[in-house]
């Protein structure tokens, strides 16, 4: 079980809630569902525009070349399955993949729509239990995904036990501000986001989740010990915007097979 | 060393103004084919420092604040010195010239500024493609002489100035005045060190008699 999830009681985490295990995944279910169709534009308001550098930048960090195959787990409404898609190229392969039905349906739509569907594949999995064959991947991409799992360890193991040797897994994630300066800031702006939240989606509550669980989050450092935990060699991560976020990347050791 | 996020911030516009000029001349979007899989980072010394990989595809370019890879060829000077070589009308010679430090597959590099210096953009058939010929026509009629205007505009408007400055405030000399004053300082100068080497010579005729 997850560091943060108590064995004895079996309840781990919901934002600042302490809810039974088998919960939180409905929950969090919930909260996706309320959100899924005003998600990007939440996350424009939200971020004010940074959150699509950001992903671009975690994206560039990939080095996905062209006729790989690229598992964007969490991956919602598509955002870096469309970059991943134009870098794979016709002989690459990305499958989107997210616990959540409505998010993933919004994803669909929108790569659809946009036209990409000759290298992409959907698939609605729990991280957790991967349901794809060992050493299958060449990069997996969990962003703003992990801290909505409830057992973090296992989703590590999982995306480990699928990804390629020599492949590299990539975690984006919100982290712990590095100055105090700009955690205060970052505190006092994200007080904000429950209100905007119920102004554009009529849902307070799910943001207030959001807030919460980037609170209760592990650091840059808890993360990568996680991830060499779970077998990761030469983790590093990369603090973005002082350290709102962190790009956590990690690979799958050659020598083990 | 400029935050990689603040680059890509720059690098992502940049990339789109250059992809959508590319586009619009397929002469040199087919010639970028030979290029493909090829990498460029450019690397600016200063004031700030900060560097972007141009990578190239099939038809565009994809510009990053990171690579997870290994360049073919590395460019790097100032701000000055890239400047220079982005305006300079023949930037493949250009690149041998001045401040700019080149390093790694150069022939590749000549080649692709070449085949980017020949980017030819038939501005007017696109226009005409989005608002007619006879709406493009106009448009350019009217651009064409707002251009001649604002030319006529700007070269009599610093003829008046200089007009102003030299003739009715007086504030300036004129070049012609500037002209005469130097060679007459000339003038001067040489008398000055003619009178100077005479009065060199009988010094030393002086000193030779009193021995």
């Amino acid at each position: 079980m997850s560091g943060d999830t108590d064995d004895k009681a079996r309840t781990t985490h919901f934002g600042y809630e302490e809810v039974a295990v088998e919960d939180k995944v409905n929950r969090v279910g919930q909260v996706f569902h309320s959100v899924a169709n005003k998600y990007d534009v939440m996350n424009d308001l939200m971020s004010l525009g940074t959150h699509r550098l950001v992903k671009r930048y975690t994206v560039e960090l990939s080095g996905v070349r062209p006729g790989q195959k690229v598992l964007d787990l969490a991956g919602g409404t598509g955002d870096f399955s469309i970059r991943f898609s134009s870098l794979v190229g016709p002989t690459g392969q990305v499958v989107l993949a997210d616990i959540n039905a409505s998010m993933l349906s919004v994803g669909r739509d929108r790569l659809t729509d946009k036209g990409i569907t000759n290298n992409i594949n959907y698939a609605q999995v729990n991280a957790e239990q991967l349901p794809f064959a060992q050493d299958t991947f060449d990069c997996i991409c969990i962003a703003y995904g992990l801290r909505n799992v409830t057992d973090k360890d296992a989703a590590l193991r999982s995306m480990f036990e699928v990804l390629k040797p020599g492949g590299r897994a990539l975690v984006l994630e919100f982290s712990k501000p590095n100055n105090e300066l700009v955690s205060k800031a970052y505190d006092g702006y994200s007080k904000l986001w429950p209100i905007v939240g119920k102004l554009v989606t009529g849902d307070a509550d799910s943001y207030r989740y959001l807030v919460e669980s980037i609170r209760m989050h592990p650091d840059q450092q808890t993360l990568k010990s996680m991830m060499e935990n779970a077998g990761f060699s030469d983790c590093r991560f990369h603090d973005v915007m002082g350290g709102v976020c962190a790009i956590h990347i990690g690979f799958k050791p050659v020598a083990e097979h | 060393m400029l935050s990689p996020l603040l680059v890509t911030a720059f690098a992502a516009p940049a990339q789109s103004i250059l992809n959508l000029a590319v586009k619009q001349d397929p002469v040199t979007a087919r010639a970028l084919k030979r290029f493909e899989g090829k990498t460029l980072l450019l690397e600016c010394t200063g004031p700030v420092s900060w560097q972007i990989y141009i990578l190239v595809g099939a038809h565009e370019f994809a510009l990053q604040s990171v690579y997870e890879g290994l360049s073919d060829a590395k460019i790097s000077g100032s701000v000055a010195a890239l400047t220079q070589l982005v305006l300079s009308k023949q930037q493949s010679q250009a690149l041998f010239k001045g401040d700019i430090k080149m390093s790694g597959d150069t022939s590749f590099v000549q080649e692709l500024f070449e085949v980017m210096q020949k980017l030819d953009i038939d501005w007017e058939d696109h226009f005409s493609r989005v608002f007619g010929d006879i709406a493009t026509h106009k448009f350019n009629t009217m651009a064409r002489e707002t251009r001649q205007w604002s030319a006529n505009s700007l070269s009599a408007l610093i003829d008046d100035t200089e007009e102003y400055l030299h003739e009715e405030a007086r504030l300036l000399p004129t070049r012609s005045e500037v002209r005469a004053f130097s060679d007459s300082l000339d003038n001067m100068r040489m008398n000055v060190d003619r009178i100077a080497a005479r009065l060199g010579k009988l010094e030393e005729k002086l000193a030779a008699r009193s021995l």
